[in-house]
């Protein structure tokens, strides 16, 4: 069962990368079987580097860690002129992977996160707010056994 | 001593006045100038010394920038000349000078005659003594600012991992007894999402503890201490450090382990921000009773001697400041091909470290 679930998110993000002409796609999980608190990106398309295997991710830390904790989409349009210059060393996949736009969403099972789901891209300002639209679309409500969530009053309120 | 008759005590403080390094100003009772020596004409612009010549009352205040007071560097709050009484005998003033700009001197402002309101005030140059003194107080500042947030670290890293990361245990262990305690499938799946972010949480605590300060430093030594830093950096930056020790002890004086570990930490951090590197070397030996520790890569380096630093530049000022508070020295080379080594070197034995300082 596993092999299946395996080879369905590999090829659903192989399928997202195609269709949104993205240059990399990572979906990162808590392994739902042993070690159910470690969030790691277990899944990834068009990569670079295989630095990516070696990171554990720490919630809030880094672009899967934020989003996992915050359970809010995290959208940067250009690395270069964004605020985060200065502690890009603090986001190793968009470093090693040489992301220069882009934005994850957290992928939710039983209204709890469970996953980060990030499309990338290496030159700046591809990840445009409607190209993110459509990335959310795209992946539709319904994600394997993950659900979007729908926003609550509260995250209106915040931002 | 020989009595001088009036006419050669005349003679001799007039050539004091025309000779003396230091500049004079003679006062009116209105703080018009009624003299200035040729000391005072060499640091004032010529067309102020022209203006200050034509007896305008209050002229000093031309070229006068304020004295240090105990709550102002620069201030005109009871300015000495309108309270002589109140004020000390030699005190800091600043003055507009000549090429050189704004200028410390050292000062003596003295009422010559209490009927007349005569004056006079003496200048001494002080900018070497006050920059000497600016950089020793500079260095101790920072020092005592290292100590204080080391300890500091260490109070709030330690309530951390022995207090809120205990009770936090505690509460897993509780919430893995209930999972045994018969309930249904809903319940249990939700017990498992609560344990999974609890140990999150856990994780975090501790690496906040570890972060702030490695427990295991105090605990374990240096080696120890570094193992651990080196396994959270693959973890978390996917940053391989080759590390190799050949320490004869394990453990040293807690001051230069708590050093050399901040060194080591804050090179590699540097290497992995700039030098943009997946492998960095970290090594550690005790030569002739000194304790080396080298951190380098093969990544893209800097001109030592000139470089805009991308970050705050407080990071290698901070290392420097660091290995000299245990009397020991930073060497850092770099280039633009080869990659950077930090190398420090901290004497184990402070008696040798301080007699050596003596003989050189």
């Amino acid at each position: 069962m596993t092999g299946q679930v395996n080879s369905n998110f590999q090829l659903a993000i192989d399928e997202l990368k195609e269709t949104l002409h993205a240059d990399f796609i990572g979906l990162a999980l808590v392994d739902l079987k042993k070690y159910h608190h470690e969030l790691k990106w277990r899944y990834v398309t068009g990569n670079i580097s295989l630095r990516y295997r070696r990171i554990v991710l720490q919630s809030g830390k880094g672009v899967a860690g934020i989003v996992f904790k915050t359970g809010k989409p995290m959208k940067i349009e250009n690395v270069d002129t964004n605020v985060m210059d200065g502690d890009l060393y603090n986001y190793p996949i968009v470093v090693f992977e040489k992301l220069k736009s882009f934005g994850a969403i957290p992928l939710f099972r039983d209204d709890h996160v469970q996953g980060v789901l990030l499309i990338g891209y290496r030159e700046v300002d591809r990840l445009t707010a409607d190209k993110f639209e459509q990335f959310k679309h795209a992946v539709g409500p319904q994600f394997g056994p993950f659900h979007m969530k729908e926003r609550l009053k509260d995250d209106f309120i915040e931002q | 001593m020989t009595l001088l008759n009036n006419d050669q005590l005349t003679t001799m403080l007039h050539k004091l006045y025309d000779r003396t390094t230091e500049a004079m100003f003679f006062f009116g009772a209105n703080g018009e100038i009624l003299s200035m020596n040729e000391a005072a004409k060499q640091i004032m612009e010529p067309a102020l010394y022209e203006k200050m010549l034509q007896g305008e009352a209050d002229a000093m205040c031309l070229t006068c920038r304020g004295f240090t007071s105990e709550d102002e560097q620069m201030t005109c709050v009871s300015c000495f000349m309108e309270k002589p009484q109140q004020t000390l005998s030699s005190f800091q003033l600043y003055l507009e000078t000549k090429d050189l700009g704004l200028q410390p001197y050292s000062a003596t402002y003295q009422v010559l005659d209490e009927e007349t309101y005569m004056s006079v005030l003496m200048l001494r140059n002080l900018t070497r003594q006050t920059q000497t003194s600016e950089v020793l107080h500079q260095k101790l500042r920072m020092q005592q600012v290292i100590l204080a947030q080391e300890n500091e670290r260490k109070r709030i890293s330690r309530e951390l991992h022995d207090s809120v990361a205990q009770e936090m245990l505690s509460s897993l262990v509780d919430l893995r007894v209930l999972k045994y305690m018969g309930m249904n499938d809903k319940a249990l799946e939700k017990l498992r999402q609560t344990e999974g972010s609890l140990m999150r949480l856990l994780d975090e605590i501790r690496h906040l503890s570890v972060e702030l300060r490695p427990a295991v430093l105090d605990d374990f030594g240096l080696e120890a201490a570094f193992r651990t830093h080196i396994k959270n950096l693959e973890k978390n930056y996917g940053l391989y450090v080759h590390f190799e020790s050949d320490l004869k002890e394990s453990r040293y004086e807690g001051a230069i382990e708590t050093v050399a570990y901040r060194i080591g930490q804050e090179a590699i951090l540097n290497s992995m921000k700039y030098a943009q590197v997946e492998d960095v070397f970290l090594t550690l030996n005790e030569v002739d009773g000194q304790l080396h520790i080298k951190v380098f890569d093969e990544g893209v380096g800097f001109d030592v001697n000139d470089f805009t630093p991308q970050g705050t530049g407080l990071g290698l000022y901070g290392m420097k400041e660091r290995v000299e508070l245990v009397g020991g020295n930073l060497t850092i080379i770099s280039s633009q091909q080869e990659g950077t080594t930090v190398q420090a070197t901290i004497p184990l034995k402070k008696e040798r470290a301080t007699s050596e300082n003596h003989n050189s």
